[in-house]
């Protein structure tokens, strides 16, 4: 054996180096580790998926839209904006004010019904006729689902983009009616705002009625009298979308009505609200409440007996917009009125 | 004529009996009958209520207004011998409601609810007077003129009506006068019936007063003089019965359609031409169809309304084309 191989120092090492070897290509080697399972994030749904809006990240131009069938693209913030219903006209002058608007309807401007009629009142009021709006020369007509479509063609027919977007009453609703017309206009952080005030303002409603412990619900007609017939909102309505977020029953929807129909004064005996909310404005509206607490065949009806005849205020239940958050703490300062000791309710910011 | 009040009567048990208040038979039955003066009801305080105030009142105007334009339409369809004429073809409808709009357009309706069916009543009144002057020339009035003036009038009258609703730029009138003119007997009252009641059957006894002349009358002008009818006055009389009749009915239920129309013929086809009879049968079975038309309309869909001129229409206008259709194979087999 030559000498150098001998040495320990090279003994050592040429073992170290034949463990090393045998180490790095044994494939049985199963020494034990700790397994830590770390859960995989899952990304946050932005709120802005809904199903208006085709891409919730492209906060650019163009923008595009599904609204039902149609596939819509607007090119750019649109600056003569134009819309053939109320409830339209108000998310819109709460989301880019007054200006925005080239023309409004006669309802936006009646006092009475409109929130926003003191803000809009120097527009031209126009009525919901294609040649009228057409003459206000928009570059974006917003149409709801009771516009007919003989309008929306005509106007569409000139080469105006009219967009069709329906209104729903529900909490999620407003919600998303904001966010779609937010999208549309380039208002999303003016939408993001007044989405956060109108959650907080239902959240505190909810949890408030919840804290009366009531085991029922009260049970809630909305009414209005037109000429000698009473009309009753049932389901599908914006009244009975107001209702339930009170926390309220809508006893007409519970009984069979949908949408609004006729009913007598026997109808509302056979009902037997605990509170009756009167839609219409004054006159009318006290008016019918007198006839009423009068009528002696009503008289022991739970909302009669015990007063809880409410006067709604017309601009609050019977516009389909976030203002109907203000008729929903105004009904239930009435159903539930020992939560709501002390509360006041005002607008938006 | 008795198997006609027979039928009344039943239907008015009937009628007291349904609703969105579930009521027992024997509560319902003895709710009627103290409601008349007779025994104890059986029947809740709030049940007695609603057979007094609510059903009670409202069955009572449907028979009368069914009375008045059942009879109102024998009457035209007699006086002008057309199968076609209503109550409403010499304006009395059309007037009647014009003057139901302007109230409501002028906020009468709220000073007063009496102030309503006065300002239709007026409206009927004058749309008749209009209609009979301008058929009317050197004291003879034609019977063919007075026809195409009313249809001419009530025209005019409607399109009024469609103006004043399409530039009225308040929607709550436009509401107003949009239920009103569907027609009902929603709000149906005591008053209702205390006012309407002497004013309708004093219109009905005069047409019925003169049944006999309106068979003459039927003959021709010349039979029915030599056999001592004056034509000119008796046809006067009978149709300010008829607009008395009808006006009153329409400032209390709004414009109702088909009863005027089908009623008669459907009791004409049973009991043939012979006004003695038609007429006040007439009267009864308009009763009955508008009283069965209105059960229906309220109980139908309850707890909810249908318009009570929905039902009209449905029954009447099917039966029409009935009529149309045996009178063309009749025409044919001849």
């Amino acid at each position: 054996m030559p000498r150098i191989f001998r040495s320990p120092v090279v003994a050592f090492a040429a073992f170290a180096v034949f463990a090393l070897a045998i180490a790095c290509g044994s494939e049985d080697v199963a020494a034990p580790t700790p397994v830590i399972n770390v859960p995989k994030a899952e990304p946050t749904p932005s709120p802005w998926a809904i199903d208006a809006i085709v891409d919730p990240t492209n906060f650019g131009w163009p923008r595009v839209l599904q609204i039902g069938d149609d596939r819509i693209t607007i090119d750019a913030p649109p600056e003569r904006l134009h819309t053939l219903s109320l409830g339209h006209d108000e998310i819109v002058v709460a989301l880019v004010g007054a200006e925005g608007l080239v023309g409004i309807g006669s309802f936006t401007a009646n006092e009475t019904y409109s929130n926003v009629a003191s803000e809009v009142g120097d527009l031209p009021k126009v009525k919901r006729d294609a040649e009228e709006v057409v003459s206000l020369n928009p570059d974006l007509v917003i149409a709801s689902k009771f516009t007919k479509q003989d309008i929306v063609d005509a106007i569409s027919g000139t080469g105006i983009q009219v967009v069709r977007t329906a209104l729903e009453s529900s909490g999620e609703g407003h919600e998303t009616n904001i966010r779609t017309l937010a999208y549309m206009l380039g208002a999303e952080d003016r939408a993001e705002d007044l989405i956060a005030q109108i959650q907080s303002r239902i959240e505190f409603v909810k949890s408030n009625a919840a804290n009366a412990g009531s085991p029922t619900k009260p049970g809630v007609l909305s009414i209005a009298k037109f000429s000698d017939s009473i009309s009753a909102a049932g389901g599908d309505s914006t009244e009975g979308g107001i209702i339930e977020q009170a926390g309220g029953e809508n006893i007409a929807a519970t009984s069979g009505i949908d949408g609004h129909e006729t009913v007598s004064f026997e109808s509302i005996i056979a009902m037997n609200p605990d509170v009756i909310v009167i839609t219409q404005p004054d006159p009318g509206a006290t008016d019918l409440a007198d006839l009423l607490k009068g009528e002696p065949a009503l008289a022991n009806v739970p909302a009669i007996a015990n007063d809880k005849v409410m006067l709604g205020d017309p601009r609050y239940f019977t516009t389909l917009s976030h203002w109907n958050v203000r008729g929903i703490e105004d009904l239930a300062a009435v159903l539930f009125p020992e939560q709501f000791t002390g509360v006041t309710f005002g607008g938006f910011e | 004529m008795s198997g006609c009040g027979v039928l009344l009567v039943v239907l008015m048990v009937i009628a007291v009996s349904v609703g969105p208040v579930d009521l027992t038979p024997r509560d319902s039955m003895t709710g009627l009958l103290e409601a008349v003066g007779i025994g104890d009801s059986s029947a809740t305080v709030t049940e007695q209520l609603v057979i007094e105030r609510i059903r009670l009142p409202r069955i009572l105007l449907a028979m009368l207004v069914g009375a008045a334009l059942g009879i109102s339409g024998a009457a035209m369809q007699s006086l002008f011998r057309n199968p076609l004429a209503d109550p409403g073809i010499i304006g009395v409808s059309s007037g009647g409601a014009l003057g139901a709009v302007i109230a409501i357009s002028i906020g009468a309706q709220a000073a007063s609810g009496l102030f309503l069916p006065l300002f239709s009543f007026a409206g009927a009144f004058a749309a008749t007077a209009l209609v009979y002057g301008i058929a009317s020339s050197g004291g003879r009035t034609s019977m063919a003129t007075l026809l195409l003036a009313g249809v001419a009038v009530s025209s005019f009258l409607g399109a009024i009506v469609s103006g004043i609703i399409t530039f009225t730029s308040n929607s709550d009138i436009q509401r107003e006068i949009i239920f009103w003119l569907a027609g009902g007997f929603d709000s149906a009252g005591w008053e209702d019936v205390q006012i309407s009641f002497p004013l309708i059957f004093a219109g009905v006894a005069v047409v019925v007063a003169n049944s006999r002349e309106l068979n003459l009358l039927m003959l021709g002008d010349d039979e029915a003089a030599s056999l001592g009818v004056r034509t000119t006055a008796t046809r006067i009389i009978i149709l300010a019965g008829a607009t008395l009749a009808t006006g009153t009915a329409v400032a209390f239920s709004g414009t109702i359609a088909f009863v005027g129309l089908v009623v008669p013929h459907m009791l004409r086809l049973v009991m043939g031409p012979d006004n003695r009879v038609l007429l006040p049968l007439s009267a009864l079975g308009g009763a009955a169809f508008m009283l069965g038309a209105d059960t229906i309309a309220r109980t139908l869909v309850t707890p909810a309304e249908i318009r009570v001129g929905i039902i009209t229409a449905f029954i009447g206008a099917p039966f029409f084309l009935f009529l149309l259709a045996r009178n063309r194979a009749r025409a044919e087999a001849l």
